[in-house]
């Protein structure tokens, strides 16, 4: 076990560390070994950090890559990731939601934050030179082609709107589940949701993409 | 079928993609971490700070246009009255 310097801030977070519950009255295994690694990683120890980090890459990868097509801005999200979790595990308390649900949170706002400067430094995937029998004639049913597709329509959303879809078709979360992840209220989630499919249909039709999509859909039942 | 009947259909697909994986360096996270400056603000803090600068520098504007607009009304009347005395 090595210890090295300790993140910021643990010197009073004392009581964050004490006050972390055990979950062996009915939390899963991973949640107790999440606690057990959190703990560690608050004392200093590296070793347990890496553990931590490479048990959830895997999903964190996965979900970075709904905000990205880019192999390389991928691995940096999920670095990204990782040192804001590491800055923020002070600040985590077990007592309000497991670990994994406010890592997702976190990952989830890395996201949106990259897809807000995007936005800033208007970088957006055109539809104009996206050519849909291309993308469709390997194989139609394909499904990188089909989340690649989805990719770019989203992308003529605006952040937010993008957000809900993005979590919503990718990753099938429920209006709850986008509200937690997102921290905005599931109102205001389902009004985004409704507003955002109104607008996807939108520019649909204006790019006149419904024949397109209904091949595909075909292709894929 | 209807446009978003289309990218239900789609969606189902594109949930079937498997994802490339990364492998990350964890020492470059922890030196990424500790690299950072411990003043770095929140979010929520920024936009604080943001709001307080921008109400300052109102509030200084508002002062200075005050100043270089405010009318004296007293010294016209008495000119006035000077110019109508006989």
């Amino acid at each position: 076990m090595t210890i090295v310097s300790q993140p910021r801030g643990m010197e009073d977070e004392r009581v964050a560390l004490a006050e972390m519950p055990s979950l062996s009255a009915g939390g899963k295994e991973s949640d107790e070994l999440d606690l057990l690694q959190c703990r560690q990683v608050l004392a200093g120890d590296n070793q347990a950090c890496a553990d931590l980090f490479k048990r959830h890459e895997a999903r964190i990868a996965r979900l970075m890559w709904r905000f990205t097509r880019d192999r390389g801005t991928q691995a940096e999200l999920v670095h990204e990731v990782f040192v804001q979790v590491y800055l923020s595990l002070p600040r985590f308390r077990p007592h309000r939601a497991p670990f994994e649900h406010w890592l997702f949170r976190i990952a989830t706002r890395v996201g949106y934050q990259f897809w807000k400067a995007q936005a800033r430094r208007r970088r957006m995937l055109p539809l104009d030179d996206f050519d849909p029998a291309a993308a469709t004639a390997a194989d139609r049913i394909d499904p990188t082609a089909a989340a690649e597709t989805l990719h770019r329509l989203l992308a003529q959303l605006p952040s937010a709107d993008r957000l809900v879809l993005t979590l919503m078709y990718f990753e099938d979360c429920s209006m709850k589940e986008i509200a937690r992840r997102t921290g905005w209220n599931e109102t205001l989630v389902k009004m985004r949701a409704y507003r955002a499919r109104k607008r996807l249909k939108r520019i649909i039709e204006q790019n006149r993409m419904t024949e397109f999509l209904t091949g595909i859909s075909h292709g894929t039942t | 079928m209807e446009p978003l009947e289309a990218v239900d259909a789609l969606a189902r697909r594109a949930r079937a993609e498997t994802p490339p994986q990364t492998d990350v360096n964890v020492g470059a996270v922890l030196r990424a971490a500790r690299a950072e400056p411990p003043w770095r603000l929140t979010p929520l803090a920024w936009s604080a700070a943001v709001s307080a600068l921008a109400a300052c520098a109102i509030l200084t504007l508002a002062l200075h246009s005050n100043k270089s607009t405010t009318v004296d009304p007293i010294t016209p009347l008495f000119n006035a009255a000077e110019v109508q005395m006989p």
